[in-house]
């Protein structure tokens, strides 16, 4: 138990950010961290996994988005039972997308993962008479627990308890019988059906339930912003969420969490410093992509495996040294 | 229902778009064929061609100078790029690489964005020059010229894929890497060429676009995606699949704005790809090769 | 095992923390009271889509909100203290729109905030507004953005409503004998909200819409649109959209040899329109605010000497002027003037609903887009009057006489 202290302390820090940090600004983006991190859980799971990047994310975070607020506004539905439609339904349309595409070997989910996301996207602005169109679904009621309305500081709470579930949920599955397979699928998947394992299904249950993970944070970003047009669904989200996973480290977890802290924070403190160098509008959004693209570009040359991966290695390497150094320090001759 | 009297229209805006996307195409299928990369910085070579070329011609140099100019900056910063960015990365995943040159696309962009602005720029190159009536069709200009410069583009590429033995090199190394490598071909050198050669096309792509449509600096994202979409739709595997590739996208695109409704333009494209990717996965032309285990 | 990366992980959660604090110290703190102020400077928030799809209208009302600070600090302040005024660029991104404005409200304690130039990344502030109880004034054209009142009490607008240029243009377009048209809008929400109420206006003034395309904002190429317009014949072309690509509209309109009158939204008002057009401009109508044609209007008129002053600033300063800078110049100024008339207290939150009250109760204020009256059913101030017709000749401005 007393091993596991780190995660602890962690907990802690979520736990206490907003009191430390105590502003709206803040809590609106640790609120934002843990919606997209329920997101990238999912994805790095697909891709650390399965092998298969998703470009279409988004569409599911839509999905779940959508459906929440049109189940709550047009038709009165309570917003729990909306958001299980939610989840309900972009697991349909996983199955839909991915048995198809997942028999293909390659890039192909990838693919129809993209021009899925493109399709959602544009349907989304075309059927405006039930998406409200470019225009965007407003008046999406707040949440409520036990009567009781959830404001901002409760919500990041809400929020965060939903990131530890998803965490813990997929922790079990990537530490079950499953996980195996999943892991001997990573390595190599021919070897893996030798073996009996029927790669195809595995790999479509990971692609649902990051679809599931999706809609869910979706829903939580409907009744948080309460106001959403498909604007905030497009592809570059999706790229956002795929950069978020691979940077944070695939078939981790904790690189999932970590990605996205990592962009998000990197983006932000961007925006805060780099007005005080640069005055100049256009030079400032400017610099804020060239510096992001710049370190993504770097990142990938020298970790691969992504943030995870890189402390991983780190910490490895000082294990190594320290149990060099205990060996050495018993005098054993050689 | 339209008629199909407003076919030929139809027809020859999307043959002018498509040949655009084919030029895009050819340049992302070179890339993955001899290194594996799938590039999204392609997007991104017809935009610094565009706006390269833009900012000669408003010094005061003459279009075409400017044009062959702008198109010797890109394949020198293409040279660069694959020598910085991919060349140390090569040995990482399909994975990785692609997030690579997405984190690349993304600097380029920024840069752009520094230097040229968010304003759109024209390349009024074609004033008041009177549009062609053919087949029932008005014909620009900038349209015609497109068309051509696409087809000697082209032609050129064939000339040097087929007839020179440096082409004969680079197809080698895109049918099997590993047996080239054997017969003396220097893989990462024919890296450094599919990436100048993909630039110099890229670069041309995005010259010949911006009479039509306007050179901005975020221009090269939809590029790239429709480049790659027409490259699949082609199979992946060869330039001549990669041209009907991007012709087909274009005219499905302009078929589809004209018969079904502008609102479905994009929809119907995307759906193309979905319907021939589950149907059929080689691509309209050709075989693609599997992925190695 | 992923609990190997954990150690590493809380560490880098303090990283984050610290990173996060440094930027909420970069944050300008509530400054104390000077005895006998309430506030030692006065604080209002603007948040204008600077980058991105909306900066041919962030760009210029940003440049003009500023001129308004810069003015108002010259002639002493507000009441004799300093206008503060924190810009902030959402980059045409509706979430982003959100954070600054949970930022300026939260860290910068704003007592309003301006903005933001289109409707999308404007109707995304207003539920966050609605709840923070500050006033927001917006420079973007959607009519939903105040409606329905009194939910959006906190929720004002200076550009005219898409409605009333409609019914301006529809109005000249009966006047001229044109009794069947088509429309073709961009597909975002300016657009959208536009088609809403060409369908509401058009049949109410016995106009017949025989066809309706849209377009994306950053296509390229609109021929096949207007392959399918022109096959229906219509009496004229109604286009709602911005430049880039109204200005590509109408040069696809020309190379087709399009024939009949070109009509276009009050966003083709800036010179970019008429660069981009490339000479194909000419013959092009539209209604909108005065400005454009400033130096045509009647000396009588009100709003001529507060638009030529305006123009004089602006071009000496930035270039060419633009309707989109004169909104962000309005909506600053509207702010000013009712912070003139505030008896401030120095308690931010009751502060901010006197601050709303004043705005409310503006009437007849001399603005460069139009006479501005507020009312509690009237957050838009302006109406159809306020509009003019202007036609392009010769790649100029030209004020139709009425």
């Amino acid at each position: 138990m007393l091993r596991k202290w780190p995660l602890f302390l962690a907990v802690i820090l979520i736990l206490l950010f907003p009191y430390v940090l105590d502003s709206t600004y803040f809590r609106t983006i640790g609120i934002f961290i843990g919606i997209r991190a329920i997101v990238v859980i999912g994805l790095c799971l697909l891709m650390g996994y399965a092998g298969q990047a998703s470009l279409g994310q988004a569409a599911f975070f839509a999905l779940g988005a959508y459906t929440s607020g049109i189940l709550t506004v047009h038709y009165g539905f309570p917003p729990w039972l909306a958001l299980l439609a939610g989840i309900f339904l972009a697991a349909l349309v996983a199955v839909a997308i991915g048995w198809p595409a997942l028999k293909l070997r390659g890039h192909f989910l990838a693919l129809a993962t993209l021009s899925f996301g493109l399709i959602v996207y544009f349907l989304l602005k075309q059927w405006s008479d039930l998406t409200g169109g470019p225009s965007g679904l407003t008046g999406i009621p707040a949440l409520s627990v036990a009567g009781m309305r959830l404001r901002a500081g409760e919500y990041y709470y809400l929020v965060w308890a939903t990131v530890a579930l998803v965490a813990w949920l997929s922790y079990n599955i990537v530490h079950s019988r499953i996980g195996r397979s999943l892991r001997a699928i990573h390595d190599s998947e021919v070897a893996a059906e030798c073996l009996g394992m029927d790669t195809f299904r595995l790999k479509l249950q990971l692609f649902v339930l990051s679809a599931a993970y999706a809609a869910l944070a979706g829903s939580l970003y409907a009744h948080f912003v309460r106001f959403f047009s498909p604007a905030a669904f497009g592809f570059k989200v999706s790229v956002e969420f795929a950069i978020m996973a691979a940077l944070g480290g695939m078939a981790s977890i904790s690189g999932g969490l970590l990605g996205v802290a990592t962009v998000t924070v990197l983006t932000e403190v961007l925006r805060a410093v780099v007005p005080q160098v640069l005055p100049a509008a256009h030079a400032v959004a400017a610099v804020e992509i060239t510096t992001f693209g710049v370190i993504l570009v770097v990142i990938f040359i020298f970790l691969p495996d992504g943030l995870a991966g890189g402390l991983k290695e780190l910490r490895a390497k000082l294990r190594a040294r320290a149990s060099y150094a205990a060996w050495q320090s018993k005098g054993v001759k050689h | 229902m339209e008629g199909l009297a407003s076919l030929p229209q139809f027809l020859l805006v999307g043959l002018t778009l498509g040949s655009i996307y084919a030029l895009v195409a050819i340049g992302f299928v070179l890339i993955y064929n001899v290194t594996g990369v799938i590039n999204f910085t392609q997007g991104e070579f017809c935009m610094l061609g565009a706006m390269l070329s833009v900012t000669f011609v408003r010094q005061g140099i003459h279009v075409v100078p400017a044009a062959l100019l702008a198109v010797a900056a890109v394949v020198l910063f293409g040279a660069l790029l694959e020598r910085a960015a991919i060349n140390p990365a090569r040995k990482a995943t399909p994975l990785t690489l692609i997030f690579i040159t997405l984190g690349a696309a993304t600097s380029i962009r920024g840069v752009a964005l520094l230097f040229f602005g968010t304003e759109p720029y024209t390349l009024p190159i074609f004033h008041n020059a009177r549009p062609l009536q053919l087949a029932g069709a008005t014909v620009t200009w900038p349209s015609l010229t497109a068309l051509a410069v696409a087809i000697v583009v082209v032609f050129l590429l064939f000339l040097l894929l087929e007839r020179t033995m440096t082409g004969k090199a680079l197809r080698a190394c895109m049918v099997n890497k590993l047996a080239a490598q054997l017969m003396g071909i220097n893989p990462q050198l024919m890296s450094l060429l599919a990436f100048t050669l993909s630039a110099a096309v890229g670069a041309v792509a995005g010259i010949i676009i911006t009479p039509i449509t306007l050179a901005v600096y975020d221009m090269g994202l939809m590029l790239s995606l429709k480049g790659f979409i027409a490259a699949t739709l082609g199979g992946l595997a060869s330039a001549p699949g990669a041209i009907v590739g991007g012709l087909l996208l274009g005219v499905l695109e302009a078929l589809g704005a004209g018969y079904i409704g502008s609102g479905y333009k994009d929809v119907a494209a995307f759906l193309a790809l979905l319907v021939v990717l589950f149907v059929r996965p080689d691509g309209i032309i050709g075989a693609i090769r599997g992925e190695r285990v | 095992m992923p609990r190997k990366n954990i150690p590493f992980i809380f560490l880098f959660l303090i990283a984050v923390s610290l990173s996060l604090a440094a930027v909420g110290c970069g944050q300008r703190a509530a400054q104390p009271a000077a005895p006998g102020k309430p506030y030692q400077t006065i604080k209002v928030g603007a948040i204008f889509d600077v980058t991105g799809t909306g900066s041919t209208l962030g760009v210029p009302a940003e440049q003009s909100a500023r001129m308004v600070v810069e003015k108002i600090n010259a002639e002493g302040g507000i009441n004799g203290i300093p206008l503060e005024v924190v810009f902030l660029n959402n980059e045409s991104v509706e979430d982003r729109s959100v954070l600054a404005f949970n930022r300026l409200v939260g860290e910068d304690k704003v007592l309003a905030v301006a903005g933001a130039s289109q409707s999308g990344t404007t109707l995304a502030m207003v539920p966050a507004a609605t709840e923070a109880e500050v006033p927001l004034v917006s420079a973007a054209a959607a009519v939903s953005i105040v409606e329905p009142q009194p939910d959006r009490r906190w929720i004002f607008k200076v550009a005219p409503n898409d409605s009333h240029v409609i019914s301006r243009t529809l109005q000249h377009m009966l006047d001229n004998g044109i009794k069947r048209i088509a429309w073709l809008s961009v597909n975002n929400a300016f657009g959208h909200s536009g088609k809403k109420q060409l369908e509401l206006l058009a049949p109410q003034m016995g106009i017949e819409v025989v066809q309706t395309e849209t377009f994306e904002a950053q296509d390229a190429d609109m021929r096949v649109q207007l392959t399918r317009i022109n096959a229906a014949r219509p009496d004229a072309v109604f286009v709602w959209g911005l430049p880039p690509a109204a200005s590509i509209i109408t040069r696809n309109f020309r190379e087709l040899g399009l024939k009949m009158p070109l009509y276009h939204s009050h966003g083709v008002g800036s010179r970019r329109f008429l660069d981009l057009a490339e000479g194909t401009a000419d013959g092009v109508m539209f209604a909108i605010g005065p400005l454009i044609v400033a130096e045509q209007i009647a000396d009588a008129h009100l709003q001529k000497p507060v638009l030529l002053e305006y123009i004089r600033l602006f071009e000496g300063k930035h270039g060419p002027r633009s309707t989109f800078g004169a909104h962000g110049y309005d909506a600053m100024m509207l702010i000013v003037q009712a912070l003139k008339n505030t008896t401030l207290t120095g308690d931010v939150t009751k502060d901010r609903a006197l601050l709303r009250d004043e705005i409310e109760k503006i009437q007849d204020y001399v603005g460069i887009g139009g006479i501005f009256s507020f009312s509690p059913t009237d957050h838009v101030g302006l109406n159809a009057e306020d509009l003019v017709m202007v036609r392009v000749e010769n790649n100029e401005w030209k004020l139709i006489a009425e």
